[in-house]
């Protein structure tokens, strides 16, 4: 009989187990009232003495950022000690995916670092802001910056800093094949120019390498290189604003055969195919590449600290100076800056943790995102999104001042990103379109597999198969 | 008829009791891992099951009936995925299989110290992560004539090769590092199957003089055919899910040709939010690699005995 207990018990202690690992967790209470406020209608966790718990998920975004955050964190708990900041600081390569894998589980972080997109709306779990957004909040921010962080018009983010993308080049490399890089940043150029230049910017080495005019990387991420040209081609994206497909006329072509004259004529090496990001930079550090494509402002603080490191003994090679460019552009179409918003954006989880909740997550949004915030943008030398913020950092830019001005410069001709208008199913359709037909293809003209016309005309069919037009 | 059926109630309990003391330990063990399976495996299973006939949504999915599996079916990237699978599995299985077998065979003939020593060494890779392995080989595939592969082949007078950036490379490139990368557990099979046969078997061929050729084709290969079969069904299961090479070395290009099922699946759910197409792929991968199982039972297992 004993023993028939025992079994009983093994059993039941087995079955509850399983069962309490694999149960879902009971909603937070939620109260009408903010924990912030600290009101007569405190929710229930707080008058059960225990702070509601705002988890974030964010990445470095730049070299001192963890720091940052936690002396963010630490201001606003000595306002809000009832809200308790959970962060986890994930990696660049492997952050987006878990955070997907998190998303489509129904249960993201409450504040994740991105830009806002689409398909975040479409999962009907991204928090709309626009009844938390007070006059003041809206008016902090720099004209046209919070509209980088709305969907269809309403807001689902915050921005921390505008970014660009453009291409960096080599001081040395540049003057000695007599560039006047000074009146490109200010001025652009064109692709004849450029194409002009770059021929220059090629040779062989003494020790028989090569050093090449450009050098993206065309392994995995290379649609960001055909959408800097493209963009400066008069194509902001597939779609236009409207989400009608638009990658079906010459511009497209022209943007194909000026890609494809650059691998041919060997300014691009003949390996970009294969060649990962970090090769790219290799390259670019050992003055094999004069200029490669999808450079940030920041780099300018990134090599200087690397010149830094070659000055201690530390890293090995040559000493750059980095000059930022921009993207040149289609002779008969403006030069655009691919462009946009990242910084945090709320969610709300399947198990809706309640209004409560949802306004604490906008209280820790604001106080990550405030005056203080702004050294993200000084560290990226990027232009401030916030009054404030340009205010407390002013005079304190990292960058060389003729790098500043030229992401300025770059600042005045930015290509809106469509994703802010057009539905979240064209973008899941782009999005599928990108990689599975851009991607490819792209590849295929930079080995020589497919010429220009026969991509273009590959772009324009899967154009009408993917997006219906 | 109250005390026959008590009685009878009476003897039941008494029965189960009886059963309890007899078994119940036993149930008690297996019902864990049982309660573990159906909750981790059966039930996600079944759920993806249903998923494949919706249109998912986190909170709201929609029943498209066979739309994803219509969709699959006429998409041509699935079709190039399958195929990319099926040449990767016949190109590397049976090379692989040939490969540990052959060095199980050399390891085979050896003193035991010996043995022991390569048994480590060749287990090794095993226990390195395949994104570990991934890296190193990256390193090797270089495309640059500065790449390691690449740097070999001009030495030897040749031209350097864009390994995993050209259609006509990538997919071999993906073939080769699974043939030079971990044959460990093969090994340790064929080594262990190996020590198994009887030495009076060698022994009856010697005094029959058989040569080492007939020794290997009538008593070791033959007796070996069991380990065979189980490593080629795994292999090709394996080889049917090959996922990391693929992800972190190619990303499925040049153009789909790496491609393969696995990443699809990956691709389809994670990339493009798909999750009801994305478990209608797994299903399609999940059927054939069943029928190519029980195939492989039914034509390489008929003189098997176990």
């Amino acid at each position: 009989m004993r023993k028939s207990k025992w079994l009983v018990w093994s059993l039941v202690l087995a079955l509850v187990f399983v069962t309490a690992a694999c149960s879902k967790k009971d909603p937070a209470p939620s109260a009408s009232g903010g924990t912030g406020t600290g009101g007569k209608d405190a929710p229930k966790t707080e008058q059960q003495g225990k702070p509601d718990t705002v988890k974030v998920w964010t990445y470095p975004v730049h070299a001192k950022y963890e720091d940052d955050l936690k002396d963010l964190i630490k201001d606003f708990n000595a306002k809000y000690p009832n809200i308790k900041v959970e962060y986890e600081m994930l990696s660049w390569a492997e952050g987006p995916k878990k955070f997907d894998v998190a998303l489509n589980a129904g249960d993201p972080p409450d504040l994740y670092f991105h830009a806002v997109s689409g398909q975040y709306v479409s999962t009907g779990l991204a928090l709309q802001l626009d009844q938390y957004l007070t006059p003041e909040i809206k008016g902090d921010y720099l004209p046209g910056t919070l509209d980088l962080a709305k969907i269809q018009g309403k807001q689902y983010g915050l921005p921390l800093y505008q970014f660009q993308w453009g291409w960096g080049g080599n001081k040395r490399i540049l003057e000695e094949a007599g560039v006047d890089w000074k009146k490109i940043q200010q001025q652009g150029w064109t692709w004849s120019e450029f194409a002009e230049i770059a021929k220059k910017l090629t040779k062989k080495l003494p020790d028989g390498s090569m050093q090449y005019g450009l050098v993206t990387d065309g392994n995995g991420a290379n649609n960001d290189f055909i959408q800097l040209v493209t963009r400066n081609s008069g194509l902001d994206d597939v779609v236009d604003k409207d989400g009608k497909f638009i990658w079906n006329d010459d511009r497209i072509l022209d943007s194909l055969k000026f890609i494809d004259g650059l691998m041919k004529s060997g300014v691009m090496p003949k390996e970009t195919a294969a060649l990962a990001a970090q090769k790219r930079t290799d390259m670019f550090y050992a003055g094999q590449a004069a200029i490669i494509s999808k450079a940030i402002p920041y780099y300018d603080v990134m090599i200087a600290n690397r010149n830094k490191d070659i000055d201690a003994g530390k890293v090995k090679g040559e000493k750059i100076d980095y000059i930022q460019l921009p993207v040149p552009h289609n002779d008969k179409y403006p030069a655009k800056t691919t462009s946009g918003a990242e910084g945090y954006v709320a969610f709300k989880q399947k198990n809706d943790k309640g209004e409560e909740h949802a306004k604490n997550t906008f209280l820790v949004m604001e106080a990550l995102s405030g005056a203080k915030a702004g050294n993200s943008a000084n560290e990226l030398c990027l232009p401030f999104v916030r009054q404030s913020q340009a205010k407390l950092f002013e005079g304190k830019g990292l960058a060389q001042p003729y790098n500043k001005a030229a992401a300025e410069a770059m600042a005045k001709s930015v290509a809106m990103p469509v994703d802010l208008t057009i539905s979240a199913d064209t973008s899941a359709k782009v999005k599928q379109y990108y990689e599975q037909v851009v991607k490819p293809g792209v590849q295929a003209l930079f080995t020589g597999s497919k010429t220009p016309d026969q991509l273009a005309d590959e772009f324009k069919s899967k154009g009408k198969q993917i997006l219906g037009q | 008829m109250r005390s026959t059926t008590s009685h009878a109630a009476g003897s039941g309990a008494a029965r189960f009791r009886q059963f309890l003391r007899n078994y119940g330990w036993a149930y008690a063990f297996i019902a864990v891992p049982v309660l573990l399976f159906l909750v981790f495996t059966l039930y996600p299973v079944g759920w993806a099951f249903v998923i494949s006939f919706q249109k998912y949504g986190i909170l709201k999915s929609t029943w498209v009936g066979f739309d994803n599996y219509t969709y699959m079916f006429k998409d041509d990237v699935f079709w190039k995925s399958m195929r990319n699978t099926v040449i990767f599995t016949i190109g590397t299985v049976p090379v692989n299989i040939l490969i540990s077998f052959g060095l199980a065979f050399l390891i085979f003939q050896l003193k035991q110290r010996a043995q022991t020593f390569f048994k480590a060494v060749l287990y090794l890779p095993t226990v390195a992560s395949g994104v570990t392995l991934s890296i190193v080989w990256i390193a090797i595939f270089d495309p640059t004539p500065s790449g390691m592969l690449n740097r070999l082949l001009i030495q030897l007078g040749l031209d350097p090769v864009i390994w995993l950036g050209q259609k006509s490379t990538a997919l071999f490139s993906l073939m080769l590092m699974s043939w030079l990368g971990s044959h460990g557990s093969g090994i340790i099979l064929y080594l262990a199957a190996m020590g198994g046969i009887p030495k009076s078997l060698y022994e009856a061929a010697d005094i029959d003089h058989a040569s080492g050729w007939k020794k290997f084709s009538r008593i070791t290969w033959p007796l070996l055919k069991p380990t065979t079969l189980y490593l080629l069904v795994t292999g090709v299961i394996t080889s049917f899910q090959v996922f990391i090479s693929v992800y972190l070395m190619t990303q499925g290009g040049p153009d789909f040709a790496t491609t393969t099922i696995a990443y699809l699946i990956y691709q389809t759910a994670f990339n493009f939010n798909q999750f009801g197409l994305a478990s209608a792929q797994a299903f399609v991968l999940a059927a054939v690699i069943v029928i190519v199982s029980v195939l492989q039972f039914k034509f390489f297992s008929t003189d098997i005995e176990y």
